[in-house]
């Protein structure tokens, strides 16, 4: 008998919430989480991209490329000697060396 | 450093040409320069071949009269073949016009493969060191700059082509004289130089005759440096005799001095290639003597290679360039 005496008295001492402080509590929490998410996203931790690894800017890389243009022309004009012989003369070579690939050394040789 | 190179026949061989940049304002840009120079060099080869008949040598040498009026480029060919005799006591000797052509050698070879080394080399006659001529016809051609005129004896004609390579190098080398380095390549007789030049020597190297590798770099910042050989034009006569272009000036022959080759430096390239004439001419013993003070490189009959004078060492020969 003793338990159901103490049992009615819980019961009355029990009050049904009421609804504005529950609803300005529940405002008052999404607001926070809104704003907690917010400033996330504009510091670019977007939770819905995952995690952004910024990476350290690195120098740019420039590659110069040292090209060799080689001109080559055939002259078509013939050297004619004495005895009226026609000797084809060999062909002209142009080059424009650079001082990463420079030119062949030049020869002495019995002319 | 960057360089422009063209290489083109003229005077019946190949020439080369290597450029640096300019140094003076108002200089020509290196491949105009060397365009200029080019053209330069084949009005020289037509006005100073033999083998063409509108040629002024050959106008020189048909003139009856024993005085004739020329342009200056035939004077300096003369007068430079005129020094060429005189320097080597008449060993080079550019009035043995009718010896040479005695010898089959009447028309240009530019494009004609030589006889052989290998094959001529037994067939040769015993070696010995050349001589002058015993009249020495070269002592009667006067040069007159001022007055712009040539006076040879009766009947002596006038072959410029044992000097006109190293002559046209070096008249080439004044032009090039306000670029960053240059070598002139007149078929293996070179005139080098240029401002920067002396920081940065040219490599040149020296071909042998007999298995065409490159025996020796000699390292040439100013200067001549030129090759005299046997083999470039070799051929053999119709008794199956074989010949060449270096004639012993006491015989008229073709000489066989027991050497194949000689590299001569030298203050400039006329002076080289007279160096190189010499030595070879004079056969062994004399080349050392003659290759003493600029120094050189000679080949002998069995291809031995032997280095002379300041060549010897391997350090960088630099030749200052002293007036003549």
């Amino acid at each position: 008998m003793t338990t159901d005496a103490a049992g009615g008295a819980a019961k009355r001492g029990r009050r049904k919430p009421r609804s504005f402080p529950t609803i300005v509590a529940s405002l008052a929490v999404f607001a926070v989480v809104l704003v907690l998410l917010g400033a996330r996203v504009a510091a670019g931790h977007d939770p819905v991209l995952g995690a952004v690894h910024i990476r350290a800017s690195r120098p740019e890389i420039v590659r110069r490329i040292v090209r060799k243009v080689i001109v080559e022309t055939t002259v078509a004009s013939h050297a004619r000697d004495k005895g009226g012989t026609t000797v084809s003369s060999s062909p002209v070579t142009s080059v424009r060396s650079s001082g990463v690939e420079p030119a062949r050394a030049p020869v002495t040789r019995s002319s | 450093m960057s360089e422009y190179d063209v290489t083109f026949p003229c005077m019946g061989c190949e020439f080369r040409l290597l450029l640096g940049d300019p140094l003076e304002p108002g200089l020509a840009p290196a491949h105009e320069a060397a365009a200029r120079a080019r053209r330069w060099l084949e009005a020289c080869d037509a006005r100073l071949s033999r083998f063409r008949d509108d040629s002024e040598l050959v106008a020189l040498n048909s003139d009856p009269a024993p005085v004739v009026s020329a342009r200056p480029l035939l004077i300096n060919a003369v007068a430079a073949a005129r020094w060429a005799a005189e320097y080597t006591g008449g060993l080079v000797d550019s009035t043995l016009m009718g010896a040479i052509e005695a010898a089959g050698y009447r028309e240009s070879l530019a494009g004609a493969d030589p006889l052989p080394l290998r094959e001529a080399l037994p067939s040769a006659p015993i070696r010995c060191a050349a001589g002058p001529h015993p009249a020495a016809a070269w002592r009667g051609i006067r040069v007159d700059r001022a007055a712009g005129t040539i006076a040879r004896p009766a009947g002596v004609r006038v072959d410029s082509g044992g000097v006109v390579k190293g002559l046209a190098a070096d008249l080439v080398a004044r032009l090039f004289a306000g670029y960053e380095r240059f070598a002139v390549d007149a078929a293996g007789d070179l005139a080098i130089g240029g401002a920067r030049a002396a920081g940065n020597p040219y490599e040149v190297e020296v071909e042998h005759p007999l298995t065409g590798e490159h025996v020796h770099a000699v390292p040439v910042s100013s200067g001549g440096i030129a090759t005299s050989g046997l083999n470039s034009r070799m051929w053999r006569r119709a008794d199956g005799t074989v010949a060449h272009h270096l004639l012993d000036p006491s015989t008229g022959e073709p000489a066989w001095t027991g050497l194949l080759m000689v590299t001569a430096l030298g203050i400039n390239a006329l002076e080289a290639e007279t160096l190189a004439k010499w030595a070879l001419l004079s056969g062994p013993d004399g080349a050392a003597r003659v290759l003493a003070r600029h120094g050189g490189l000679t080949v002998r009959d069995d291809g031995d290679v032997e280095l002379h004078g300041p060549m010897r060492s391997r350090r960088s020969v630099y030749l200052s360039r002293v007036a003549a």
